[in-house]
């Protein structure tokens, strides 16, 4: 990580520190005190939007430790997170559990869906590989919906009550927010720091050269299996807050066009940073939001065939549009922009 | 077994599709190493075309059959133009980023333009009813679509094998840089490639556009059983891309029928899974040897 001139790190805790200096340390604590007091001076969609950022990031970051980190393409992210919304609703409607309880077991029971996706992995890559998480983002939908809909509720929504903090039940957008984000901020700082470990360094091998990786003892399969794991899982958690969150758990919103954004997102953000993985869903999410502001707003300037079409269709159009040209001319995504916008302002006057 | 053997005949007759969708697949794969997701959307906006040149400019069938294919190729040539071709080199995410982006863009435009409600043809293209050969039923519909996929797949292969373009395809394919020292312009091969296989799917959408009637919403969702049918014929062979859709379309057809309908929605996905965990080059694909 790039430093200001003459600072040094003196001992090894410093020198794996994520926070280094005093000044990074303050701007953290003023960030989160900013963040922590939105609610006092935004709107409820305003904490909506936040709410579904950081969900989304949570699931965002499970992608990009597969997609950025790991190499491997997978399209079935969204069926992960179906998994463990469904897994989180039936633990806590017909066994019992707390919410708190839930979460952890739908992160796990996503991760070991995660692991048998990835069994191909023993024998094929690449293109290959994410073709069976196709396979399984129509599987999984269908085993809900049809296997036991006595317990899943088949076709219609699962409704969730909401969950106990303490003596507080999480009813309002407000609650929910200071549950969400602590959450959120876990998953971020464990994802951060999985990737500086053995783990997430084999990742980068296999994504690189796998069969260099091999070559240097990196056990592919185990590697790869433990990718999905623990993408499924941040998608399992993210699954299961969603669910929660929004009070059912349904296989409609988890469908293969999810999957696609939440690649999207990744790529927009950039890949192999759990900074871009925010950054993607902060940019997605918000654009998303704001077509739909936008969609009533042009349509009077399009001619009367396309009616009533043009908030349904603005979405996928910026979406398609944004991430194609992102794919053309900034591959590398945010994070890399926002890098080169730092170092710049570090250097300022100088070039380098 | 009667009853099998109708629903094994239903099968190859709807698995037609699947096989034309799959050589679409597997021509653009071949020339371009993009494997093109957005096929789906490309089916149902080839039928679009049809469609808009039938009912909005009341044009006779059969100019509006031949001007959809035009548009779609153009569609398809501007597809490498404007975006492949600024890709060539790049990583695997990238081509598979851009075109779900791709596919995900087109739905929107075809929201836009056309709604998401189903459209139907004005009139029927392919006849209705069903004819009676010995003990079994044959949808005439399904029939005329068999039979237009399989001619436009021999149409396909004597383009592809007797005339010069096609022998430039061939040897693209085979190799871009010996193709190019012998004086093929690749990126134009390229180009033609994605032509070829949007009229593929435009075919493929005008059949499946009569018999379910046009939309964004489900019709992709079709297209997307092809995939197994590409893996299982090999994702470089364009014969195996044409059996393995009609074993895609009888697996679906039998399920279906024997077991139960609801399961012949996964069937093509579960076909997918086991190739993958058993032969992942398929039945005529070719084994792919990395070095470092």
């Amino acid at each position: 990580m790039r430093r200001p001139g003459g600072v040094y790190d003196v001992s090894y805790s410093q020198d794996i520190a994520i926070l280094r200096t005093p000044f990074h340390w303050m701007m953290v604590a003023v960030g989160v005190i900013l963040l922590f007091s939105m609610p006092l001076f935004t709107s409820p969609i305003g904490i909506n939007l936040l709410n579904v950022v950081a969900i989304t990031s949570i699931s965002a970051t499970g992608m990009n430790l597969l997609l950025g980190y790991a190499g491997q393409i997978s399209i079935g992210h969204a069926a992960f997170m179906a998994t463990g919304a469904y897994t989180g609703g039936i633990l806590v409607t017909h066994l019992g559990f707390s919410f708190w309880a839930a979460l952890p077991c739908a992160g796990i029971a996503a991760a070991l869906v995660g692991i048998i996706t990835g069994l191909p992995s023993l024998r094929v890559k690449g293109f290959y590989l994410a073709m069976s998480t196709l396979a399984v983002q129509y599987i999984i939908p269908w085993f809900i919906i049809n296997v036991r809909p006595d317990i899943t509720g088949g076709i219609n929504a699962m409704s969730l009550p909401p969950p106990q903090l303490g003596k507080f039940i999480l009813d309002s957008q407000e609650k929910w927010f200071y549950v969400i984000m602590p959450l959120t901020f876990l998953m971020l700082y464990f994802a951060k720091n999985l990737d500086r470990t053995r783990l997430g360094r084999a990742w980068v091998a296999i994504r690189d050269n796998d069969l260099a990786a091999e070559a240097l003892g990196v056990n592919l399969f185990y590697y790869k299996a433990q990718a999905f794991a623990a993408s499924s899982f941040y998608a399992g958690i993210a699954g299961c807050i969603w669910a929660f969150w929004a009070g059912a758990a349904s296989t409609e919103p988890f469908d293969l066009n999810y999957s696609v954004w939440l690649l999207g997102m990744v790529i927009v953000g950039g890949l192999g940073t759990i900074l871009g993985s925010v950054l993607g869903a902060a940019a997605i999410v918000s654009l998303d939001r704001l077509v739909l502001i936008a969609g009533p707003a042009i349509e009077p300037l399009l001619p009367t065939v396309t009616k009533g079409t043009v908030g349904a269709s603005l979405a996928p159009i910026a979406f398609g549009t944004v991430l194609m040209l992102f794919l053309i001319f900034e591959p590398r995504g945010l994070a890399h922009r926002w890098g080169i916008i730092r170092s710049w302002w570090q250097l300022y006057p100088f070039r380098y | 077994m009667s009853l099998a053997i109708q629903f094994i005949i239903d099968g190859i007759l709807i698995g037609s599709i699947y096989s034309l969708l799959a050589v679409s697949i597997v021509a653009v794969f071949k020339s371009t190493a993009v494997f093109n997701f957005a096929v789906g959307q490309m089916l149902v906006l080839g039928g679009f075309f049809a469609w808009s040149f039938l009912s909005w400019f009341h044009l006779n069938l059969w100019v509006s059959l031949a001007l959809s294919m035009v548009a779609s190729a153009v569609l398809g040539y501007a597809v490498q133009r404007f975006i492949f071709d600024r890709l060539i080199g790049q990583p695997l995410f990238a081509l598979f980023g851009t075109s779900l982006a791709l596919g995900v863009f087109l739905s929107g435009i075809m929201i836009l333009v056309w709604g998401s409600i189903s459209l139907p043809f004005p009139e029927k293209l392919l006849p209705v009813g069903s004819i009676a050969l010995a003990k079994f039923g044959l949808s005439k519909g399904l029939l005329a679509g068999f039979a237009v996929a399989m001619v436009f797949l021999v149409v396909l292969s004597f383009f592809y094998y007797r005339t010069g373009y096609g022998l430039e395809m061939r040897a693209t394919a085979e190799d871009h840089q010996l193709a190019r020292a012998t004086g093929v312009r690749a990126k134009k091969i390229f180009a033609m490639t994605w032509a070829v296989g949007a009229v593929t799917a435009t075919i493929a959408g005008i059949i499946l556009g009569d018999r379910l009637g046009l939309t964004v919403g489900s019709l992709p969702a079709v297209a997307v059983r092809a995939f197994p049918a590409v893996l299982l014929g090999g994702l470089e062979s364009i014969p195996g891309a044409v059996i393995g859709g009609l074993i895609v379309g009888v697996t679906e057809s039998l399920v279906g029928g024997l077991i139960s309908s609801r399961a012949a929605d996964i069937s093509p996905f579960v076909v997918l899974l086991l190739i993958l965990l058993i032969r992942p080059t398929g039945l005529f694909g070719l084994e792919r040897i990395d070095r470092i």
